[in-house]
């Protein structure tokens, strides 16, 4: 008995992974989230991936935001002042939108060592000419859809594809989302594009903690199951946060032919750890941090 | 987790169950061990958490060498008894289950001296659960490791 536990031990029982390193938002430790000073930054490293929000203006044109606010946190108006008001990106046209505000413009609490770059909300066409740079850049799309604050779905989808096909660049990509709809919504309009399955969802307003302990106690009891979640929308990938994540659900995710992304991983010791599992990329605020 | 294990202690009693022990460290399924443990370093919040979740009272049942062993990560039916009447050294074969749904199965041997358990054993385990009974088709084979406080005999 003893002998075959060192022989499981020795012999690797737990496969060990070789993931892509993503630059998170761009790699939003080092410019402003979401920024072409970001991508830029990203084809010149010559990063894996490059991992970036999108949501939809009121004309139908996709832009990079994480949130489907103007974020009052990074971005100000045009003469420098704050965003005291809450404005949906949804009710503002491109024009309005890039005349307006300037975004990258304050130093971000999350990511304070990122060096400042006011600039108008890029457009996810502007970002496609600069990742046209590097043919072999995975690009993950990440679809901010939030019901309410966000257009339809298929109103999204479409514009997402549009600037997709209108790029028609050789890049890998891929799209990720919390909801259903919008996943479904973007197969529906590109088949060809693999989806992944953000899980667990942290709507804006409620405790993280406790959405957290919920998701680990389903999930430890066996309640709730995300590979089959992935599988009902016909997604190809989980992408999870490092705090709930379950080496058990990736060695099952793998097994089921699933690729798994983690997020958000700002640290030597978590990249170098994550490093080892079998999941496909790793998603990191800044890639220099990888092993 | 303690307070369940008084709570348990007098419904056993009652039962003509009794405590065996509390197991720090369970057998069940090698997830903790195997895939928590060695990230403690990296996240300790969640490795943390989920050590809670397998921390295992385990009942005496009235069947001679049958035991049950209760936590929130995994339940488990196990026979275990000395190799030699009398001895500290034990084998163990047996069960384990999801919030009783069964997916797999252990097998080990532990020492047995004084207030403590120390085992090693393999663990064969199955992704079905109740929310995917079809993942009984996925095997996962870990070696595992026990840390158990017994219960002192009155």
């Amino acid at each position: 008995m003893i002998t075959l536990f060192l022989t499981l031990l020795a012999c690797g029982a737990i496969d060990k992974g070789d993931p892509l390193i993503e630059a998170h938002r761009g790699g939003a430790a080092l410019w402003p989230e979401n920024s072409l000073a970001a991508f830029e930054a990203a084809v010149a490293r010559g990063d894996d991936a490059v991992e970036f929000d999108l949501v939809v203006t009121a004309d139908g044109v996709a832009v990079l935001s994480h949130d489907p606010t103007i974020r009052q946190e990074t971005c100000t108006t045009m003469d420098g002042g704050p965003v005291d008001e809450v404005i949906y990106v949804k009710d503002l046209t491109l024009d309005e939108l890039q005349s307006g505000y300037l975004c990258g413009a304050l130093p971000d609490a999350e990511t304070p060592n990122a060096q400042l770059d006011p600039a108008p909300m890029p457009t996810f066409a502007e970002a496609l000419d600069v990742f046209a740079q590097d043919p072999d850049l995975l690009l993950h799309l990440d679809l901010k859809y939030e019901p309410g604050q966000s257009p339809p779905p298929e109103d999204m989808a479409r514009a997402f594809a549009e600037a997709l096909r209108a790029a028609d660049l050789p890049n890998p990509a891929y799209a990720s989302a919390n909801l259903p709809e919008i996943l479904v919504a973007m197969k529906a309009e590109l088949p060809e594009l693999p989806i992944s399955f953000t899980t667990p969802r942290f709507p804006p307003g409620e405790s993280a903690a406790v959405i957290a302990l919920k998701s680990e106690l389903l999930t430890a009891t066996g309640v709730h199951d995300l590979i089959d979640q992935a599988r009902a929308i016909d997604a190809e990938g989980l992408c999870m946060p490092y705090q709930t994540i379950n080496r058990q659900t990736v060695e099952l995710a793998a097994q089921a032919g699933l690729d798994v992304q983690i997020w958000t991983l700002n640290s030597e010791r978590l990249l170098d750890h994550y490093s080892k599992w079998p999941v496909m990329s790793l998603i990191t605020d800044d890639p220099g941090l990888a092993p | 987790m303690i307070l369940t294990a008084f709570a348990l202690s007098a419904v056993t009693s009652a039962a003509e169950l009794r405590l065996d022990r509390v197991d720090l460290i369970s057998e069940d399924t090698g997830a903790w061990i195997n895939y928590e443990a060695p990230g403690l370093l990296a996240y300790p919040t969640r490795g943390a958490v989920r050590y809670v979740t397998q921390v295992k009272p385990v009942l005496a049942l009235p069947v001679e060498h049958l035991y049950l062993g209760l936590s929130i990560h995994s339940q488990s039916l196990v026979y275990e008894r000395p190799f030699v009447e009398g001895s500290e050294f034990t084998w163990s074969a047996g069960l384990q289950s999801a919030l009783f749904f069964p997916r797999g199965a252990l097998a080990g041997v532990a020492w047995r001296h004084g207030p403590v358990r120390l085992a090693v054993g393999v663990s064969a385990v199955s992704g079905g659960t109740w929310a995917r009974p079809g993942g009984v088709a996925q095997w996962d084979v870990l070696p595992t490791v026990g840390v158990g406080l017994v219960r002192k005999e009155r």
